[in-house]
C-alpha cells in the first residue's frame, strides 16, 4: 500500500462517540488510571505505554484510516500475559485489539473505539522446528521474512510458503489474522493451507488449543474459523505452521504482450493446458510504464502487458513445459519471452513486480489499492470494466493482478487531504467490487474486510448470511470488546487519516 | 412441505436406515433446499431428532445416538449447480455421490484429488466428516479443496458462505466450521470445490520389506528429498495380501510399502527409479510397478479391507467397498489413529502388538504422507461383549498421547462402542465447540449424542 503517512494533527480530534463499550470517564466501568495501574501490574511498568505519543503511534495501521485514542498500549511477551490482559480488559469493558506490525490496509488494527491496543511484537519467538515432520511453531510477531530465512538458511532447505506482499514487515500472526495471500496461491494456496494448529486467548481469557502438528483431528476445523478472522474472536498467541522442501528447480520468465486481454487468456491457456504455474503476476501498461520510469528496465513501447510466470518442481520435465507455456504465449502474440537463467536475473524479472507498488507511488502522494477478485476467464473483463469505472470517477487506474487466481489490484491515486477524493475513491473502489461480486467473484481476495469494505459484504452476503456468520462472533465475544465495529456492516462512517 | 412420496415410514424401509440400532420413524427426501430447510425447521418445531444421511458411507462413526426420529436423506438432491471446466470449479448439491463427480469431470481431463473415484461417499457427507484425502500428501484435505458451502440450519434458515475463487478472506470461513463437524451445526445442501488436471502420468511403486523398520527407514528418506510423491502407504501382511495378491509374499512381521507419484512423464519416471533404489537399499527384494486399471483395483481391494462394511441388503446403492461374497456376519471394528508421520510405523508396531494377538487377521495401514493409522478387523462375535478387545481399545490413545495425536473409532460393534469413547477425550476447545453447538442448533435435534463429548 503506498500510502505517505503525515505528520499531520495527530489524535487531535477527541471523540466523544459513545458508541461501543467504553464511555469516557463519568461512566467508566473501571477507572482509567485503575486500569492502568493493575495492567502495570500483569505486565511490568515498562510494557504499559500511555503517552499520547505512543497511543499515537500504535494506533495507527496501514489504511487510509483513524481511530479514536488509545487509554494504553501493551506489550505482552507470554501466553499467560496476554490471556491476563484479555480478562482485565473485559473486566473494565474496555475494547481491545491485538496489532502485529501494522502492515494491514483494510483497517483490521485500527481502534475504532479507542480502549487498548496489545501490540505483539515482543513475542517473537520461533519455538521449534520440526524437519521431520514438515512443522514449525512460532509466536505471534515472528516476521513472516525472517522465518523464511531461517528455513531456507542452516542447511534447512525449507520454506514457509505465503508470501504476501507485506512479509518483510508483517508479522505470522498478522498473516493469520488476514489470512493473508500472495503470489503463490493459485498453486500452493493461501495462509489457512498452511496453518495447521493454534494457541488461542479467548475473549473470555481462556486458552485454548485447536489443531496442532497432528492433522485433521476430530471435530470442526477451528483452527480454519480463527484464521482470517481478522482478531475479532480471540488473540492468537502461538502457530503450528506447515513447512515444505524448497522445490528443486524454479524458472522465472517475464512475457509481454501487446494487451491485458491476451495476457489473461495465456493465463487460462496455461491452465486449460494442464499446467499449474506457481506464479502468474500480470501488469498493464500504465504499471509497466511507471516501473520502467521509477527503474529503467527497458520495456517496448508498444507492450500493453506484462506477465510473469514462475514454473517450480523437479527438473524432469521442465524444460518441456517451459516449452508448452512458450508455445502457448505465441498462440496469444507474445511480443517477447525473457527466461532468468539465474538467481540474480530471476530476481531482476520480478523487480518489475515488487517494485510496480512503490513505482506508482512516485505518480502521486496516494494510492488506493483494491482488493477484488474474479474467476480467472473474467479477468480480462474485470480489468477493463476497471478502467472504465476508473474513468467515470476521473481516476486513472493502474491494474496489477494475481492472474492465476483471478485477485486484482486495481491502483487508485488520489490526494488523501482532498475530502471529496476521499468520499469519490472509496465510492469508485466500491463500484469495481460490485462488479467483481457481479462476475462470480468476490470483495476481498487477501486484504481483508476491516474496516474498509465492511459495507460491501452485503454485495456477497444475504442478511441471513451475515446474520448467521455473526453467531460465531456472538458465541466468541458476547460483549463485543474483542476489535469490536470491524467486518459486518456498520452505521458508523470510517474516519479517514486528517 | 413435501409430496407424500418424499416420506417413508413402512417398516422395510426404516429399518434401513437405522443408526447403532436405532431405528427412524420416517425417512425424508427432500428434492429442494427449501424442503430440506422446511423440514428442518418442521423438526426444530416439534423437537425431533434428526439424522442427515448421504450414502451412509460412515454413518457407523460418531457416538451412539440419543434418539433417531427422522432420517433426512440427500438422496435426491443429486444436481450438478455449476461446472466450470475453464475456471475449474464445480458446484453440486450434497447428495451427489463422489463417483459420480470423478465420472464428470473427467470428461474435461479434470479431477478433484479427494477421494479415489469409485468413493461412494456423497459430497455433503465428505465434508460432515472430513474425509480422508488418500492423496492429501500432494493435494491437501477437504479443506484445502473446498471452496463455498450452503447449509441449512433447525431455525430453517438456509446461508451460503465462500464462493468459487481460490482467494476468499470475506467474512469468517465458514467452510471450516462445517468440516468434520457431522451434521451437528447444520446440513450441507450444495458445495463447491476447486479441480485440477488430470496428470499426465500415476503411478504406484510397490517393494516388499522383510521389516517394518527397514521400510520406515526408506520412508524417511524418501521424505527428506525433494520428490513429490501424493502417496506413502505402509501396509501389514493382513492388509498387503488383501489388497495386492500377487505382490511378492510379504512376510509375517513384514510390511508392504505403496508410493504413488503423478505428474509429467519424466517426472514420475525419475522418481520411480529414484526410489526404486532406495527401497533396494534398505533391503527389499521386490520392486514393482502398476499403473492404470491395476493400480486402482488395488485401491479397491485396500479399501474393502480398511473400511467398515455397509449393510449388503441396503437396496438403493451397489456396495463397492464389499464384494459380495464377503461376508458381513459379526461386527467390524474400524478405528483411525492420527499421529506424526515420523510416527507412523511406531504407532503401527504398537498396534500390532497390543492387537494382533487378539485379532490375528486385523489390517493396519499407515498413511506416512498424513501421519495417519488406520486398523481394521472383520468378523467379530457377535453379541458377546468381548473385553479384551475392549480393554486394548482404551489402551490405543496412549501410543499417539505424546505426539498429540488422536484415536477415532469409525466402526465397532455395538457392545465395544457402548464401552468405549469413540471421540477420544473432549478437545481443548470443548466449551468452545458446546456453545456454537448450543448457538446453532438450541433445540439439540441434530445428530444429538453423536458428535464429540456427546453433543
Amino acid at each position: 500500500m503506498a500510502i505517505s503517512l503525515r505528520s499531520s494533527t495527530i489524535g487531535a480530534s477527541l471523540i466523544k462517540d459513545k458508541r461501543g463499550p467504553y464511555r469516557s470517564t463519568g461512566e467508566d466501568l473501571m477507572d482509567r488510571q485503575v486500569f492502568i495501574t493493575r495492567l502495570r501490574e500483569i505486565l511490568g511498568p515498562s510494557a504499559v505505554l500511555t503517552s499520547r505519543a505512543d497511543c499515537a503511534t500504535y494506533g495507527y495501521d496501514a489504511s487510509v484510516f483513524q481511530g479514536e485514542e488509545l487509554i494504553a498500549v501493551a506489550l505482552p511477551e507470554s501466553t499467560t500475559e496476554v490471556a491476563q490482559t484479555v480478562r482485565l480488559a473485559r473486566e473494565a469493558r474496555i475494547p481491545y485489539l491485538a496489532r502485529g506490525t501494522g502492515t494491514g490496509i483494510s483497517g483490521g488494527a485500527i481502534p475504532t473505539q479507542g480502549g487498548l491496543v496489545i501490540e505483539l511484537a515482543k513475542m517473537n519467538r520461533v519455538l521449534e522446528i520440526d524437519l521431520a515432520n514438515q512443522r514449525a511453531v512460532v509466536e505471534p510477531g515472528v516476521i513472516n521474512q525472517d522465518l523464511k530465512e531461517l528455513l531456507t538458511g542452516r542447511g534447512y532447505g525449507r520454506t514457509y510458503v505465503p508470501d504476501p506482499g507485506s512479509q518483510v514487515v508483517s508479522t505470522i500472526g498478522g498473516n493469520v489474522a488476514n489470512n493473508a495471500g500472495g503470489m503463490h496461491c493459485l498453486k500452493y494456496g493461501v495462509t489457512t493451507n498452511h496453518i495447521v494448529g493454534l494457541e488461542v486467548v479467548l475473549p473470555d481469557g481462556e486458552i485454548v488449543m485447536v489443531g496442532g502438528k497432528v492433522l485433521d483431528q476430530p471435530g470442526c476445523d477451528l483452527t480454519g474459523l480463527f484464521v482470517g478472522s481478522e482478531g475479532t474472536l480471540g488473540i492468537v498467541t502461538k502457530i503450528v505452521v506447515r513447512i515444505v522442501r524448497l522445490p528443486e528447480v524454479v524458472k522465472t520468465q517475464l512475457a509481454l504482450f501487446h494487451t491485458v486481454e491476451e495476457a489473461a487468456n495465456t493465463v487460462s491457456a496455461i491452465m486449460a493446458a494442464g499446467i499449474l504455474p506457481a506464479a502468474l503476476e500480470l501488469l498493464d501498461r500504465a504499471c509497466i510504464a511507471a516501473v520502467d520510469q521509477a527503474i529503467h528496465i527497458g520495456y517496448p513501447e508498444h507492450a500493453g502487458a506484462a506477465l510473469i510466470m514462475e514454473l517450480d518442481g523437479l527438473k524432469d520435465g521442465m524444460m518441456r513445459a517451459i516449452d508448452r507455456v512458450a508455445e502457448i504465449c505465441k498462440r496469444h502474440s507474445v511480443i517477447e519471452i525473457r527466461t532468468a537463467n539465474t538467481a540474480e536475473e530471476a530476481a531482476r524479472l520480478w523487480l518489475s513486480r515488487r517494485a510496480a507498488y512503490g513505482a506508482l507511488a512516485r505518480l502521486a502522494a496516494t494510492c488506493y489499492i483494491v482488493d477484488g477478485c474474479v474467476p480467472r476467464t473474467k479477468l480480462p473483463e474485470a480489468l477493463a470494466r476497471t478502467i472504465a469505472i476508473g474513468k467515470q470517477h476521473g481516476f486513472a487506474i493502474a491494474n496489477i493482478a494475481h492472474a492465476g487466481d483471478g485477485n486484482l489490484h486495481p491502483s487508485i491515486p488520489f490526494d488523501i487531504n482532498d475530502p471529496e477524493q476521499c468520499q469519490r475513491v472509496m465510492v469508485c473502489g466500491r463500484e469495481i467490487l460490485q462488479m467483481c461480486a457481479e462476475l462470480g467473484g468476490t470483495i476481498t481476495g487477501e486484504h481483508g474486510v476491516g474496516i474498509e469494505k465492511q459495507n460491501e459484504m452485503p454485495l456477497v452476503f444475504s442478511p441471513t448470511d451475515l446474520a448467521v456468520m455473526h453467531r460465531i462472533k456472538e458465541v466468541l465475544d458476547p460483549d463485543d470488546l474483542c476489535n469490536p465495529g470491524k467486518i459486518f456492516p456498520s452505521p458508523a462512517r470510517p474516519r479517514f487519516l486528517s | 412441505m413435501v409430496r407424500p412420496d418424499q416420506v417413508a415410514s413402512e417398516v422395510a424401509r426404516v429399518n434401513d436406515y437405522a443408526v447403532d440400532g436405532r431405528v427412524p420413524g420416517a425417512v425424508v427426501y427432500p428434492d429442494t433446499f427449501d424442503q430440506a430447510a422446511a423440514v428442518l425447521r418442521w423438526a426444530q418445531s416439534e423437537k425431533l431428532a434428526v439424522v442427515p444421511w448421504g450414502s451412509g458411507t460412515l454413518m457407523t462413526l460418531g457416538g451412539p445416538p440419543t434418539r433417531v426420529d427422522i432420517v433426512l436423506s440427500t438422496d435426491r438432491l443429486q444436481r450438478i449447480s455449476e461446472y466450470d471446466a475453464a475456471n475449474f470449479t464445480l458446484t453440486a448439491e450434497a447428495g451427489v455421490p463422489f463417483s459420480h463427480v470423478a465420472r464428470l469431470v473427467a470428461v474435461h481431463m479434470h479431477t478433484l484429488p479427494l477421494q479415489y473415484p469409485f468413493s461412494p461417499a456423497t459430497l455433503g457427507g465428505i465434508i460432515a466428516t472430513n474425509a480422508e484425502n488418500p492423496k492429501r500428501l500432494l493435494y491437501g484435505g477437504v479443506r484445502d479443496l473446498l471452496l463455498g458451502v450452503r447449509i441449512a440450519l433447525p431455525s430453517g434458515e438456509i446461508a451460503h458462505f465462500g464462493g468459487k475463487v481460490v482467494k476468499n478472506v470475506a467474512g469468517y470461513d465458514m467452510c471450516k466450521l462445517l468440516l468434520g463437524s457431522l451434521g451437528a451445526l447444520g446440513v450441507i445442501l450444495e458445495a463447491t470445490f476447486k479441480l485440477y488436471a488430470v496428470p499426465e502420468r500415476d503411478d504406484t511403486l510397490l517393494a516388499v520389506f522383510a521389516s517394518l523398520p527397514q521400510a520406515a527407514a526408506a520412508v524417511a528418506q524418501l521424505m527428506a528429498t525433494q520428490l513429490l510423491p501424493s502417496q506413502i502407504l505402509l501396509l501389514n501382511r493382513s492388509a498387503a495380501q488383501a489388497s495386492a495378491p500377487s505382490a511378492a509374499e510379504v512376510a509375517a512381521g513384514g510390511v508392504l510399502l505403496l508410493v504413488n507419484f503423478e505428474g509429467m512423464d519424466e517426472a514420475v519416471e525419475r522418481q520411480l527409479t529414484d526410489l526404486s533404489q532406495m527401497c533396494r537399499r534398505h533391503g527389499s527384494r521386490s520392486v514393482d510397478v502398476l499403473s492404470g486399471e491395476g493400480q486402482l483395483q488395488l485401491r479397491h481391494r485396500l479399501e474393502a479391507a480398511t473400511r467398515s462394511p455397509m449393510d449388503d441388503t441396503l437396496p438403493r446403492c451397489s456396495h463397492p467397498y464389499s464384494p459380495a461374497t464377503e461376508s458381513t456376519e459379526g461386527g467390524a471394528l474400524v478405528v483411525r489413529l492420527g499421529t506424526l508421520p515420523s510416527r507412523v510405523h511406531t504407532v503401527m508396531d504398537s498396534v500390532a502388538q497390543l492387537l494382533i494377538p487378539l485379532a490375528p487377521h486385523m489390517s493396519i495401514v499407515g498413511d506416512c504422507g498424513a501421519g495417519l493409522v488406520r486398523l481394521c478387523v472383520r468378523g467379530l462375535a457377535a453379541g458377546a461383549v468381548n473385553e479384551q478387545l475392549i480393554g486394548a481399545v482404551r489402551e490405543l490413545p496412549r501410543l499417539v498421547a505424546a505426539d498429540g495425536g488422536y484415536v477415532v473409532v469409525e466402526a465397532a460393534p455395538p457392545d465395544v462402542k457402548a464401552n468405549v469413547d469413540v471421540w477420544g477425550p473432549p478437545p481443548s476447545a470443548f466449551a468452545l465447540l458446546k456453545a456454537l453447538k448450543r448457538k446453532f442448533d438450541p433445540e439439540g435435534i441434530l445428530n444429538p449424542g453423536r458428535f464429540i463429548g456427546g453433543l
